[in-house]
């Protein structure tokens, strides 16, 4: 496991943005993590990078064996962009529209590795024609705002993997790419991880995104984990009704009337008590208004007082 | 009901819309699906004359709008109402539901208000509340609500769900169908996404660089798709189902989608096209019927 | 490129002769005599048709427009070249008056703009860092009185208190650059502190608005994904940014300070164009105020085209049509 989170927290003030969520990636497998807004995925993945400047962040991260909460922000930072590395949802905004593409590629590359600047303009020139950029170093020397959107997302790619490191945190990566960019974008990703046995966590709202490059799936809702468990197990027979609805809610299932979950996303300002989805459950029983359904299982993990009972009659 | 006819539009010397020819019956649902640079929303909005045309011709119900003036136009938006992509956006966060779904003609009463919000899906509690104050499947249906106070015969929604959480999306599309089968509407529905498309519409229309290159029935255009783009559109479509994604063969496009300021000559789309021949840089191909739809290619699949 | 160079150029030169027509026409509209101005109280008929005569008053407006316009660009006999007319009541060619006249507005402007760039900057980096703490409502409480301060104000309490009660400098003289710079300096202290203390505050409000913004940016969040320490994240990637509108707004200042600071050249006794400019006023001198005003006009247009180009070397993504 080359990242174990347990039991993290991660609050703002008095706000719970993430509730108590585990999950780990092994090399060279992806995780995929689903939600809606409000469910803390990218919280989450931002307090696995040290991201956070004002949030309180609780639980453990453990990356290649070494804590990191606690840990010095001087040391997060030479982790972050060399050995763990993020790319974003929208690579237009979240590129310097005032520095070259060449320029932004190089920059970790030649602070972490401590080279020079020929050195790491060099680097940077390979990393693009790695990720698929025609006439690299011509268009290194170019800006943002002169590639497409796929291309762009390409060069975040290439700036995220500049110093080689074990994961990848993706967030949302092809949200804002149309759909056949998009499948590019994925089959980039996937052809890298074989090359490099680079961990990949796969932050979507996208069910087909999940089902196509995740390995495991974690399903969180309301800033808590819902379900935890393989990719297959979680599409073949899904245990909590979140994810069921989700499922049946998905376009494309050839059904032709979908089954919607009534009621919104809960906000972390305001969320229902006990259990966070049973306002909108089909099943929701008395208990689950008061208590907290625990997160239990073996190779699949439900939070859910029903499934749970189930489970233990079933077993 | 609605006929467009090698319907154009360019800014400046970028073109848009390309000649784009269609019908829809009354009560009948068009999906009209691209991806970005397409044209499909340059459409959407030359039909209901947010934009003139420079070329071609729409008429609905007879009568020819391509050129009439907004006073002229007026009674025709009755009958021709919009739906938007980001219901924050087109909703005036000063106007109150009841001001924003009555309009400025009042068509509606506050009785005949707080009834179309509760068709809907909200309360009549609403009327007095400002959009900001929604959330954005709500809001949605407040863009809904005010589409429909007109009764009109036939909606242009343009992305109405891109912008929503999934399990909102499901509300929303499930309302639309709902609202139609009620009222008789018809729709032009603009997406990127396919699968959503699929659950609505009957007749599914394919644009690639500002012109139509499929057309057709929806199982047709899903199940058996003739066009080398459609197909690709349909395999880079991930599906919720871990088995079909590991084994299904997939057509991976090369290079980008192209820009309307640069289109390559002949074919739009042969640059990408993975059986591309000389005559397909050459000439643009029309539009023929091959197993019960329209489609544009020299060597339909 | 150059399309768009020369149309701005061509759009100035339109300007300067607009504000020249209208400066024209407000003087043909006032009551005021020019030549009896001029002549002074020594006055004799003869004397005042002969100097009416030299100013072409007894001309129509359009030619005396037209000649000065052509006195602009080619010269006047008894005049040089440019002829920007003759000040009677200080004896003097305008254009020599104005070219006496512009090292201390010059000196003014640029030693306080260095002033309040450095001040203001700083000033708002630091509470922009620090946002919401004591420090920072502190600083910008600091800075809105500064920037409420009238300037007369401030350059009279700064004199009482520095000369008069602490008597730590003499009351300043101007002395040019090339005679003493450090005497230069030391009687331009003052002066500049009071320009600077206006627009630093003003400066200090703007870049602690646009800093904050800027961090906001999800760019800023990806150079800390990278790893970049904080210094060269706040440094490299936030103020190049944030600093872009600063910039264009410099440029405007100081092209708007460059043809003189009134109120400030009057109270501590500057001879520069804001002064001159003063006196002709109060003396109804109209070729002084009209080169004046030219001249003003002049650096306003080309500060305003140089930051537009400027503009343009700094955002990649700005394109000239």
């Amino acid at each position: 496991m080359i990242l174990s989170v347990t039991d993290l927290t991660v609050s703002f003030g008095e706000v719970r943005v993430v509730d108590g969520v585990s999950f780990s990636v092994q090399c060279g497998k992806t995780l995929g993590i689903v939600g809606e807004s409000g469910s803390g995925k990218s919280v989450s993945s931002l307090a696995v990078m040290g991201l956070h400047r004002n949030a309180s962040v609780r639980g453990s991260i453990e990356f290649d064996g070494e804590e990191l909460v606690g840990a010095s922000p001087e040391r997060l930072r030479s982790l972050r962009g060399s050995r763990m590395a993020m790319i974003f949802q929208d690579p237009l905004s979240s590129l310097h529209p005032f520095f070259t593409v060449g320029e932004q590629v190089a920059e970790a590359y030649r602070l972490h590795r401590r080279t020079s600047r020929k050195a790491a303009r060099e680097r940077a020139v390979e990393m693009l024609a790695e990720v698929g950029i025609p006439e690299p170093r011509r268009r290194a020397g170019e800006h943002p705002h002169r590639f497409s959107g796929g291309m762009r997302q390409r060069v975040m790619i290439a700036m995220a993997l500049a110093c080689e490191p074990d994961l990848l945190i993706a967030d949302e990566p092809t949200t804002a790419l149309d759909v056949t960019v998009q499948a590019q974008i994925l089959e980039l990703i996937a052809r890298i991880q074989a090359e490099r046995g680079l961990a990949v966590i796969m932050i979507t709202h996208d069910l087909g995104v999940v089902a196509r490059v995740a390995d495991e799936v974690l399903v969180m809702y309301g800033g808590r984990a819902a379900e935890h468990a393989p990719a297959r197990t979680v599409f073949a027979g899904p245990a909590h009704p979140y994810t069921r609805g989700l499922l049946a809610s998905v376009p494309g299932a050839g059904l032709d009337r979908l089954v919607a979950i009534p009621g919104s996303p809960p906000s972390p300002q305001n969320p229902p008590g006990g259990c966070r989805f049973h306002p909108r459950c089909p099943s929701a029983l008395d208990v689950c208004a008061s208590e907290r359904p625990a997160l239990l299982g073996g190779g699949h993990k439900v939070a859910c007082h029903l499934e749970g009972a189930l489970h233990a009659v079933r077993h | 009901m609605l006929s467009v006819t090698d319907l154009r539009m360019s800014f400046g010397d970028v073109r848009a819309v390309n000649g784009v020819t269609f019908a829809l019956r009354p009560g009948e649902a068009l999906g009209l699906v691209g991806e970005s640079g397409c044209g499909k929303s340059t459409t959407g909005r030359m039909i209901v004359r947010l934009l003139e045309p420079t070329g071609g011709t729409v008429a609905f119900d007879g009568h020819d709008l391509t050129h009439l003036s907004p006073r002229r136009m007026l009674p025709y938006r009755r009958d021709l109402q919009m739906i938007f992509q980001d219901p924050f956006a087109s909703l005036n966060p000063r106007q109150t539901v009841q001001q924003l779904v009555a309009g400025p003609r009042k068509l509606l009463d506050r009785a005949g208000v707080a009834a179309l919000l509760e068709r809907v899906g909200l309360e009549a509690a609403h009327l007095d509340r400002y959009p900001h104050e929604f959330s954005g499947g709500q809001a949605q249906r407040i863009g809904i609500a005010r589409a429909l106070a007109s009764e009109p015969k036939l909606v242009i929604c343009d992305e109405p769900v891109s912008a929503l959480d999934v399990s909102i999306q499901a509300q929303i599309v499930n309302l639309l169908a709902d609202l139609r089968e009620e009222r008789g509407l018809a729709y032009l529905f603009i997406a990127h996404d396919l699968s959503v498309v699929r659950h609505l519409c009957e007749r599914i229309a394919v644009m690639y660089l500002g012109a139509i290159v499929e057309i057709g029935p929806r199982e047709q255009i899903y199940q058996d798709p003739a066009h080398p783009y459609t197909k690709a559109l349909l395999s880079a479509i991930p599906v919720p189902d871990p088995e079909i994604e590991a084994t299904r063969e997939r057509i991976v496009l090369r290079g980008d989608p192209p820009s309307p300021a640069s289109p390559p000559p002949g074919c739009a789309f042969n640059p990408r096209c993975h059986q591309a021949k000389d005559i397909c840089r050459e000439q643009a191909p029309p539009l023929t019927v091959v197993r019960g739809r329209e489609v544009a290619c020299h060597f339909p699949e | 490129m150059i399309g768009y160079l020369a149309r701005r150029i061509g759009a100035a030169a339109v300007i300067l002769l607009v504000i020249c027509a209208v400066t024209f026409v407000i003087f043909y509209v006032l009551p005021t005599d020019p030549a009896l101005a001029a002549c002074g109280k020594t006055c004799t008929p003869e004397y005042l048709a002969r100097v009416r005569a030299e100013m072409g008053l007894d001309q129509p407006v359009h030619t005396q427009f037209w000649l000065y316009v052509s006195g602009v660009f080619a010269g006047r006999e008894g005049c040089g070249f440019p002829c920007f007319g003759y000040s009677y009541q200080n004896a003097l060619p305008v254009w020599d008056l104005l070219l006496d006249r512009l090292g201390a507005s010059v000196s003014l402007a640029i030693g306080a703009a260095v002033l309040w760039l450095v001040a203001g900057v700083g000033i708002g980096v630091i509470s922009a860092l620090r946002q919401g703490s004591a420090l920072d409502r502190t600083l910008m409480i600091a800075t809105l009185t500064s920037a409420s301060l009238p300037v007369y104000f401030v350059a009279m309490l700064l004199l009482l208190l520095v000369v008069r009660v602490t008597r730590i400098l003499p009351y300043p003289a101007y002395v040019e650059l090339t005679t003493d710079p450090v005497a230069w300096a030391s009687n331009l202290l003052l002066p500049w502190v009071t320009l600077a203390a206006l627009y630093a505050a003003m400066y200090a409000r703007m870049s602690r608005a646009q800093l904050i913004e800027t961090m906001a940016e999800p760019y800023i969040r990806t150079a800390r994904a990278k790893g970049l320490p904080e210094r060269i994240v706040v440094g490299k990637h936030g103020m190049r940014a944030a600093m872009t509108p600063i910039v264009t707004i410099f440029g405007m200042d100081l092209g708007g300070l460059l043809a003189g600071a009134m109120i400030t050249e009057t109270v501590f006794g500057l001879p520069g164009i804001g002064r001159l400019a003063y006196d002709g006023i109060v003396k109804a001198d109209q070729p002084v105020i009209l080169g004046t005003t030219l001249l003003a006009a002049f650096f306003v247009v080309f500060a305003n085209l140089a930051v537009d180009l400027l503009y343009g070397v700094i955002d990649p993504r700005v394109r000239y049509s």
